[in-house]
């Protein structure tokens, strides 16, 4: 029996909570084709109306027709789907999956009727996946589960979309982009990781909840009807279609509360106990008031917010929809209700318990690679607190304690914390947050603010960003630096001052190139031997010199960067033409007064574009070997090394192994023959010691890199800009590329994050990593991406905590944009590998966000497993 | 009675598999296991009088439009119980 140390803290939450969480432990990832049905349905019917309308009317048929189910003891209610963790496809957005997939989805809905219904509740491990198909349930991709009966409809619906599609219609034009063919090579050898604008064209941003709560639902559709008639007949026609498709909309929406209401009231009618009898007619009466006017207690807020938030994820594909500072924009109703004696604290953390559990249910059908690949089957809502004040003072306040509270008593991966580091919060604010941190769910991430308003500063200035308007920025997804706004929420005869997201997605544009792999062309002349494909054009160079290696390096990468620009580009103009956003741009600062959706800049801040990397810490080190070894003392040459690579440096490969972690491989007969190579590429300076000579490669690397995306414009006419974050890439695309000068092997995952050191690579400690970490300008970057993995004795007690909190600020102070911790003792973690129906509630954080477990593929696990463990800080 | 968990009104969906009988309190129905005696109909396109099959899982709705016949009719304005259903 392995003997590990657990975490410190481990609270228990209210038994209303417990109660739900143990029913989201018992739910698996569910399909509903309902919401697709009926959408599909409408828009048919439609045909040769304008698009906007159409699409409004066929999200007012789908919103209006979504059968309401509440589940006893919520006192928040409203769901995606009718089943706990509900999600559909859109084949509006995407068919071809099941069109490519139909025979084999038949042949397991009828093999699945093979087993027993008994085998049906004994998935062990994946957690909330359905892994397999069972019963009367088709697994789809390892995760979701259909129902067979709702397989034929499925196919349907897919073959109506067929060639109408975002998909269908954005690669019918993209083969237009000249180097179409370099695209689909790189596409094919996953050097990118997935395309952006059919499969999560919204999310990684910060939602605005404040005009359903300034005006409730009656009050924007009495808005939209006096600007029908203000714009009707007038140029700029776009506005009278837009106006009345966001009508249409809310009307669909005030439906779908009261379809629950009118459940809400059925169930208190056949419910026999006193107490959810009543509970069942407050949430009636909470959704019927919500429906039509603007919220004026604390839980009508958060049913507002929250059923807004579950609007946007049906309007589209989305993951990273962040609620951004949640606990400052209800702050005026907590502190209201308080005062009138209409609510207790006790109750708000209830209330905040709940909450987690409703965005922990949230989950996205998006297309396969994606989901597994790259999301990890997380979703992404981001709940900031922290920051700053408009007037710069320090935004914190006693909700957002509670918050912090209710995410340590209540540990869920959703919402996860972000932390808006500033030196103006309160220390007691930022120990709370470390406390928070020691029960090892990975939240809060602590982000620099200051770096965040510096970025934002150099890259909306010239939309109009102020100081005083970039304070009001959060994190959208897992680690994207979004800009907002300031808005005056009228509440009982008092003003606020409320922030909101005032952008549209990003992370959309480029999605993940694998810096390892392009750099792997470079010294395969451009030829990828994974898919026999010559990617780029041979540069035919005997690369003589690091400076000419480099040099071809950035070439194949911009020439990466330019095509998968243009052809995102013209996807995004597909799904902004036939799928436009409606409840995100009603939402959005300044959609309605434009009267323009964000598909056509109808949002205040519109350059939201971006260029992902993934695997530039491997990137880095393998250009310090290549320069030390060959270019410097000339251990070995170039046709040696590529020599070494191709036999994987005399080790079985990682997929023959089933280990994907660097400590696990496995040697075969010819390791010796490479031996001397391989050591010297594992001794060559490495990333993460305050090493000025590797250093000074990263250094050079990300300004040559954050400079050169400007010279790329989006669809709305805006410059892209550097994002670093890895969420799960660093697994697949691990698992293509060859091994790497730097001394990495065949098939294992990269480094995590952007500037987290390579596992067991970090040998000078914390504070050298931190330097190493902050030898480039940060707010050049939306973000850059710190992982730290602690040992549970490393940081316990109270000195334990201030040490932590010591580390983070000096790490904060260098000028570091992120940092997160995994406490957490490996020990547990290969425990947890080995025996996975033990540990159903263990989260890590993986990064920019925390997961359950169970919930991971084995890359990632042996990822998370093999990085370095501090054991002191 | 050849009827299923799923079919009843009474029956709350946790997941594809499973879910809930507001009837006894149990949190744990298998779907697919046959109802009780306190079996209530719910309301789908498979008992609505506007619905004829095309095949065993898909069918018409009022002759125009595809429709399934496990689809919820609960919100459905349309829903028009059969008779003898």
């Amino acid at each position: 029996m392995i003997e590990f140390t657990n975490r410190e803290i481990n609270k228990t939450p209210t038994k209303r909570a417990q109660i739900l969480r143990d029913f989201y432990y018992n739910a698996k990832s569910s399909v509903s084709m309902e919401f697709p049905y009926w959408y599909t349905r409408k828009w048919n019917e439609l045909e040769g109306e304008i698009t906007i309308i159409r699409r409004a009317e066929a999200l007012k048929e789908a919103f209006s027709h979504l059968t309401p189910k509440i589940f006893p003891k919520e006192l928040l209610v409203m769901g995606k789907t009718n089943h706990m963790r509900g999600s559909y496809p859109m084949p509006w957005l995407s068919a071809s999956y099941f069109m490519a997939a139909s025979d084999k989805l038949y042949e397991e809905s009828l093999n699945a009727g093979k087993l027993s219904a008994d085998k049906v509740s004994k998935f062990g491990t994946g957690g909330g996946n359905v892994t397999e198909s069972a019963g009367s349930v088709v697994s789809i991709a390892g995760k979701f589960g259909l129902r067979k009966e709702e397989l034929p409809i499925l196919m349907d619906l897919a073959k109506k979309w067929v060639g109408k599609s975002v998909e269908d219609i954005g690669c019918k034009y993209e083969k237009m982009v000249p180097e179409y063919d370099l695209k689909e090579s790189i596409m094919k050898s996953v050097i990118c990781m997935f395309d952006s604008g059919y499969t999560l064209p919204q999310g990684r941003e910060v939602i605005d909840y404040y005009y359903p709560l300034q005006y409730g639902i009656d009050g924007l559709i009495n808005i939209c009807k006096d600007k029908i008639k203000e714009v009707a007949g007038s140029p700029e026609m776009d506005r009278l279609y837009f106006y009345k498709a966001t009508q249409t909309m809310l009307e669909g929406i005030q439906n779908w509360i009261l379809n629950y209401a009118k459940e809400a009231r059925y169930l208190s009618e056949i419910e026999k106990d006193e107490k959810q009898k009543n509970e069942y007619i407050e949430i009636a009466e909470i959704l019927e008031w919500i429906s039509a006017k603007p919220p004026q207690t604390f839980r009508q807020a958060l049913q507002m917010t929250f059923t807004f938030h579950l609007a946007v994820l049906n309007e589209d594909c989305i993951s990273g929809l962040s609620p951004g500072r949640l606990g400052q924009v209800l702050y005026p109703y907590y502190k209201n209700d308080l005062e009138k004696g209409l609510i207790s604290k006790e109750k708000v953390s209830e209330l905040l318990e709940c909450m987690r559990i409703k965005y922990t249910e949230l989950d996205c059908f998006a297309s396969m690679g994606v989901v597994g690949g790259v999301l990890s089957g997380n979703t992404f809502n981001n709940l900031s607190i922290g920051g700053l004040k408009k007037n710069g003072g320090s935004a914190a306040n006693e909700l957002e304690l509670l918050i912090l509270e209710s995410g340590i008593s209540c540990a869920t991966p959703q919402p996860t914390l972000s932390l808006l580091y500033d030196e103006k919060l309160p220390e007691a604010f930022k120990l709370k947050a470390i406390e928070c941190n020691k029960v090892g769910t990975g939240y809060p991430a602590w982000m620099n603010n200051q770096v965040a308003i510096e970025f934002l500063l150099k890259n909306y200035g010239h939309e109009g960003l102020t100081v005083e308007e970039a304070r009001a920025w959060a994190i959208g997804g897992c680690l994207e630096t979004s800009p907002g706004t300031w808005h005056k929420l009228e509440l009982d005869g008092k003003t606020y001052l409320i922030p909101g997201g005032a952008a549209p997605a990003t992370s959309v544009g480029v999605h993940f190139i694998s810096l390892p792999k392009i750099l792997e062309l470079v010294l395969h002349n451009g030829y990828d031997s994974r898919t026999d494909q010559q990617v780029y054009k041979a540069h035919d160079s005997k690369l003589e010199s690091f400076d000419e290696l480099f040099s071809i390096f950035k070439k194949y990468f911009a020439e990466s960067v330019k095509v998968l620009t243009l052809c995102n580009n013209i996807q995004h103009d597909a799904w902004r033409k036939i799928t436009p956003s409606l409840v995100n741009s009603m939402l959005k600062p300044d959609c309605l007064a434009k009267g323009k959706d964000i598909g056509n800049k109808g949002s205040r801040y519109n350059t939201t574009f971006n260029v992902e990397i993934c695997g530039g810490v491997n990137l880095v080190n393998s250009l310090a070997s290549l320069k030390k070894n060959i270019y410097e003392e000339k251990s070995f040459s170039i046709d040696e090394l590529k020599n070494a690579i191709k036999e994987n440096f005399g080790y079985k490969k990682a997929k023959e192994t089933g280990s994907f972690s660097i400590f696990d491989q496995v040697p075969n007969e010819n390791v010796d023959k490479w031996v001397k190579i391989r050591k010297l590429c594992l001794d060559a300076p490495k990333y993460g010691n305050d090493e000025e000579y590797v250093d000074s490669i990263f250094a050079a690397w990300e300004e040559w890199y954050c400079e050169m995306c400007h010279d790329f414009k989006s669809i709305y006419d805006e410059p892209l800009y550097a994002c670093q974050i890895s969420v799960s890439t660093h697994a697949p695309m691990g698992a293509v590329t060859l091994a790497t000068p730097d001394g990495r092997l065949e098939g294992t995952t990269y480094a995590d994050a952007s500037v987290s050191a390579y596992p067991g690579t970090d040998k000078n400690g914390p504070y050298a990593l931190f330097a190493s970490a902050c030898c480039w300008d940060h707010s050049n970057s939306q973000n850059s991406q710190l992982n730290m993995k602690i040992h549970p004795s490393g940081v316990s007690g109270q000195q334990g905590a201030k040490k932590l909190l010591e580390l983070t600020k000096g790490y904060m102070r260098k000028g570091g944009f992120h940092i997160q911790y995994n406490i957490v003792d490996s020990k547990m973690l290969k425990d947890a590998q080995a025996n996975p129906d033990d540990y159903r509630d263990l989260m890590v954080r993986v990064a920019g966000f925390t997961q359950y477990w169970v919930e991971l593929g084995k890359h990632i696990q042996d990822e998370i497993i093999a990085r370095t463990e501090y054991e002191s800080v | 009675m050849n009827t299923k968990h799923k079919d009843c009104l009474n029956y709350l969906s946790l997941d594809v598999f499973k879910g809930f009988c507001r009837n006894n309190d149990n949190a744990n129905v298998l779907a697919d296991e046959a109802s009780c005696n306190d079996f209530k109909k719910t309301l789908t396109c498979r008992i609505c009088a506007h619905y004829t099959y095309t095949d065993e899982f898909l069918g018409l709705c009022k002759d125009k439009q595809t429709a399934y016949p496990d689809l919820n009719a609960k919100t459905c304005e349309m829903f028009e119980q059969k008779e003898n259903q």
